[in-house]
């Protein structure tokens, strides 16, 4: 049958330009704030900002971002953090899990787990560098529960400062995976759990072999939201707690180039590194889509 | 699981009591609960010159921001879920590939922009940043929910004579009153947290947000860590109480997106 | 008749014209609005200057009907930041207040006219020696002073006291330096109180102790400019004392993990022997504890000294007028009218900021204010951390914080000190011709300034 006879909308050939209308602000708004910045990004990255009229250098920045030991350690440091991505999906995985079967009161545990969420980062890494100061309440703890003797400065100590934003890090977005599992795992029809408990399958066994099935295309988005998160969004952890420091131990990419573009005034570093993190990110994104793809084939 | 209460909320009470304490007992003791509660912190954050202009930036930024990119949304969700045109499964995934860029990406050029066009320092500038940043989760979401409204529903209107910017504003757009509430609470929430773009748009000190202001909130030579975590309480008290309140509508939105494309 | 009568109106009016165009074209031109806009920090280190600038632009106004000053507070991170955007814009401040030396830097001299176009030579005369030689460059006089900072260390007399130390007769050099702060420890007090986490501290050991190695400011342009080194034990000592000092715990026990503000408010629980301070924070402390608990010296001299040794450094926030100022000569009256000695006195008043000038009111300064306005005077000493450039800063600022965790040792930091000037050197060719041509002035200019 005539698919404009089905759909009375579609009949009439006028509203033809009428979807334009509707289209335009918002199109408008993303051809501005989306394509604009990244046709500009990848162009301020061949010019050198020094001089004026700002003047064609080809890959001169370029070269001059992959000699910087700065940046490296920068995308490290981006690396670091995404290995906490695993992590992160475990803990909420099993807490999600630990609450479904637990019925009573789950909304309360629902609501408490996801109020780090809805925190400000900037008010969060206050008090936590804060807490994981010298004289903060994380030694205090330590020491009352008989650890004190590794009391350390947490947040500027060399190789802990970046895992203690790690921690920040997960302990925040741990809540979102929570929820989120809940919501599909309450919509998991009973009956296949109880078939298989009847069936004798212990807790592990029904976690592999039927929760982790039916969540998989959760998790996998759960993952990959985080894997965004962890090259893209923490920025604000890193300002607050630590500003880079101590020396450079906790510079991420992102911090990379507002330094560079707003402190150091070096634009050409700033945009170059800023279209690695875009061919980055892309790149994962496009690992996940096909992964993706391949998890919907083989269930 | 008083365990995860204590792990989950720990923060909020450090802030907050530590808020309620001088300077001298923070100092003595940062853990423990205010030997007795000093109401001065807040008292004097409300009088510290700007705060409340910051409140206000944040207040006007967020309410603003959400308005705009919900009404731009709806519109082009509605095209995009009920109307045909060509380029449409294009349009569709394209908007939704943009939500993995990265802000800071973007925040170069467009500094450079408003700075030539004199916009920073303006609200406009950060305003339309924000709206451009939710934008695409907010179309997919929306254009989810309304290819779920019924066809028969439109048909109907459409007999009876309605436009289709008629059928927008009597049919789908009340339908989606729970949807549309959820949106508003998650972009309010973004909005009001946001540091970053707030950090470079506005960075004179009475456009700055909450955010920046508390976060660059220390004079070049003193700092007084019990008034600042008045100030990060005031900060975080109206997401708190949005939450408590909104919890259904946030949780929705936060988990619609990723569920609805099941 | 009516001829005549027409005759007459029109001259009466042709006169009435031509005697009011004077007055209409004189009041035209004095009714000629000029704006005149300040970028600077406000109350960011001293407050209550805010509410002298503001005084300050009313009553300038006052004076000049058709002039209005407009002084907007931007945030220090800032400051340089705006400057530069709207310089980009084509609409720059009229004044902006240069918290770095962009002198050294040499990139804003296209940017800034010399005040010296301005101001008579007996006028920038009375601007303190040292400060106006910072001030000056490539035979221009180009900023003014907006205020200057006495800065220095602060001890605590009721704590010296106690652990049988003479707080009239501080320990000017290291060794008794040192011996000082372990006498506070086994008093049970924390002997010196910092904070490195933010790493500012270490441009403040530079500062305060490092510069009183060197004979003079070019010793640092040099090793900027690679002809000494910053490995060189001149140059390096400071750091090998911040290493003295933690290794013997003479530090608070949290100073890593602490910011630069934070560390030093400790001062202020009374159970802190000294810190370093400036002038405005000085003023604080004496506000929350009272004259009997807060004395002042100059920093100690550590070993090795150098010709700037004993000296007191004060440094200053300088105001430059911009090239594309539409009205320079405003802008350098308006400056004018804050160095004369009532504005200077009400600055003081209401801020506690001493000016770099030989005008200041000595008799309305406390006893504090007063020694320092004195040192600035008599033993001043030049700015450290403005002879350099802002990439080799950032520098000191990470190995500060590595070394105060103990990550670094003191030659490590003094090499990373040394790699970075090595950087900037290779990356910024340009600026480091500009910054060459600059350090020449300052060696040529040496006599005039003894």
């Amino acid at each position: 049958m005539n698919r404009f006879a089905a759909n009375p909308l579609l009949q009439a050939r006028r509203f033809s330009l009428k979807p334009l209308f509707y289209l335009l602000p918002a199109f408008l708004v993303i051809g501005f704030i989306y394509i604009y910045p990244v046709v500009e990004v990848c162009r301020f990255s061949l010019l050198d900002f020094l001089k004026t009229p700002r003047q064609f250098v080809g890959f001169r920045n370029y070269g001059l971002v992959f000699q910087d030991e700065r940046f490296y350690q920068s995308l490290f440091h981006n690396v670091l953090l995404l290995l906490n991505v695993p992590i992160m999906s475990t803990i909420a995985l099993v807490l999600a899990v630990v609450i479904n079967d637990h019925v009573h009161g789950w909304k309360v545990y629902r609501s408490l787990v996801l109020t780090p969420y809805v925190m400000p980062i900037v008010a969060i890494g206050f008090a936590m560098s804060n807490f994981f100061s010298l004289n903060g309440g994380f030694n205090q703890i330590l020491a009352m529960v008989g650890l004190g003797f590794i009391k350390k400065q947490w947040i500027v100590d060399p190789s802990w400062a970046l895992p203690t934003i790690a921690a920040v890090i997960i302990w925040r977005q741990t809540g979102f995976g929570v929820i989120l599992f809940l919501a599909r795992l309450s919509s998991m029809p009973e009956e296949i759990i109880e078939a298989a408990r009847i069936d004798g399958a212990g807790w592990w066994r029904r976690f592999r072999k039927i929760i982790i099935p039916e969540l998989g295309t959760v998790i996998e988005f759960f993952v990959t939201l985080n894997i965004i998160v962890m090259l893209s969004q923490i920025f604000a952890f890193v300002f607050v707690m630590t500003n880079g420091g101590p020396g450079y131990k906790t510079w991420i990419t992102e911090f990379y180039i507002y330094k560079e573009a707003f402190h150091y005034n070096r634009m050409g570093h700033a945009t170059v590194a800023a279209v690695i993190l875009l061919i980055i990110t892309v790149i994962f994104i496009i690992i996940s889509y096909r992964y993706r793809e391949k998890l919907a084939e083989e269930y | 699981m008083l365990v995860m209460a204590v792990v989950t909320c720990y923060p909020i009470y450090y802030i907050f009591a530590n808020a309620l304490k001088s300077r001298a007992a923070y100092a003595d003791n940062p853990l423990s609960l205010p030997p007795n509660l000093v109401l001065a912190n807040f008292s004097q954050i409300f009088t510290t010159p700007n705060f409340l202009r910051w409140f206000y930036n944040s207040l006007i930024l967020t309410c603003t921001t959400v308005v705009l990119c919900l009404f731009i949304s709806a519109l082009a969700s509605y095209a995009l879920s009920k109307m045909y045109f060509p380029g449409k499964k294009l349009l569709i995934n394209f908007s939704i590939a943009l939500m993995v860029i990265p802000t800071i990406v973007m925040i170069i050029p467009l500094f450079v922009l408003m700075v030539r066009v004199r916009l920073v320092n303006r609200y406009p500038s950060a305003i339309i940043i924000y709206i451009g940043m939710y934008l695409p989760f907010a179309m997919y979401l929306l254009r989810s929910f309304f290819v779920t409204i019924p066809q028969p529903l439109i048909d109907s209107a459409l007999i009876d004579g309605c436009g289709s910017f008629g059928i927008f504003v009597r049919i789908m757009l009340p339908l989606s009153k729970p949807i549309l509430l959820s949106m508003f609470v998650v972009c309010s929430l973004y909005v009001w947290n946001d540091l970053l773009i707030a950090l470079i748009f506005l960075q004179r000190e009475h456009l700055r947000t909450l955010m920046v202001g508390l976060a660059l909130f220390h004079g070049r030579f003193s700092i007084n860590v019990p008034l600042i975590m008045a100030g990060m309480a005031v900060a975080t008290a109206p997401m708190l109480i949005l939450y408590i309140f909104a919890q259904r509508y946030l949780i929705t939105g936060l988990i619609a997106g990723s569920l609805a494309g099941q | 008749m009516n001829r005549n009568k027409w005759f007459l109106a029109i001259a009466m009016i042709g006169g009435l014209c031509i005697l009011s165009t004077p007055v209409f074209s004189g009041g035209g031109q004095e009714a000629e609005k000029i704006e005149i806009r300040c970028y600077w920090w406000g109350d960011g280190e001293a407050p209550g200057m805010a509410a002298w600038m503001k005084e300050s632009t009313e009553i300038y106004h006052q004076q000049n009907p058709n002039v209005t000053v407009e002084a907007p507070e931007i945030p220090i991170e800032d400051l340089f930041t705006t400057w530069k955007a709207e310089l980009a814009a084509g609409t720059p401040p009229d004044l902006q207040l240069f918290g770095r030396q962009q002198g050294m830097d040499g990139s804003e001299a296209g940017n800034i006219v010399p005040i010296d176009d301005y101001w008579s030579a007996e006028e920038l005369e009375h601007v303190t020696k040292f400060s106006r030689r910072e001030l000056s460059w490539d035979g221009h006089t180009w900023l003014v002073p907006l205020y200057g900072g006495a800065w220095l260390t602060v001890l605590n007399p009721k704590i010296y006291r106690e652990t049988g130390l003479n707080p009239n007769n501080p320990p000017q050099q290291w060794n008794d330096f040192v011996g000082a702060l372990e006498k506070i420890k086994t008093g049970g007090y924390t002997p010196f109180s910092c904070g490195f986490k933010d790493g500012y501290m270490g441009v403040w050991w530079a500062c305060l102790v490092g510069i009183q190695n060197l004979d003079d400011m070019s010793d640092l342009h040099e090793a900027v400019m690679g002809i000494q080194h910053f490995t060189d034990p001149k140059h390096a000592n400071f750091w090998y004392r911040i290493e003295e000092l933690i290794d013997k715990g003479l530090f608070n026990e949290d100073a890593a993990s602490v910011g630069f503000a934070e560390g030093n408010d400790k001062f202020l629980n009374g159970k802190v022997g000294m810190v370093f301070a400036v002038q405005s924070m000085v003023n604080g402390y004496i506000k929350e504890m009272g004259e009997d608990s807060v004395s002042v010296m100059i920093s100690p001299t550590p070993p090795n000294p150098g010709k700037l040794a004993g000296r007191m450094p004060f440094y200053t926030m300088p105001l430059g007028i911009a090239k594309l100022s539409k009205h320079p000569e405003v802008a350098a009256d308006f400056l004018r009218f804050l160095h004369t000695k009532e504005r200077i006195a009400a600055m003081y008043e209401q801020s506690g900021a001493i000016q770099a000038s030989d005008k200041v009111t000595l008799d309305i300064m406390t006893d504090a204010d007063k020694l320092m306005a004195k040192w600035a005077v008599e033993i001043p000493n030049y700015t450290y951390n403005e002879h350099y450039v802002p990439q080799i800063e950032s520098e000191v600022w990470a190995s500060a914080q590595l070394i105060s965790i103990g990550d670094i040792t003191a030659a490590e930091a003094a090499q990373r000190y040394e790699d970075a000037a090595v950087k900037w050197r290779r990356e910024f060719p340009d600026a480091l011709e500009r910054f060459k041509r600059i350090a020449d002035g300052w060696k040529k200019d040496a006599d005039k300034y003894k």
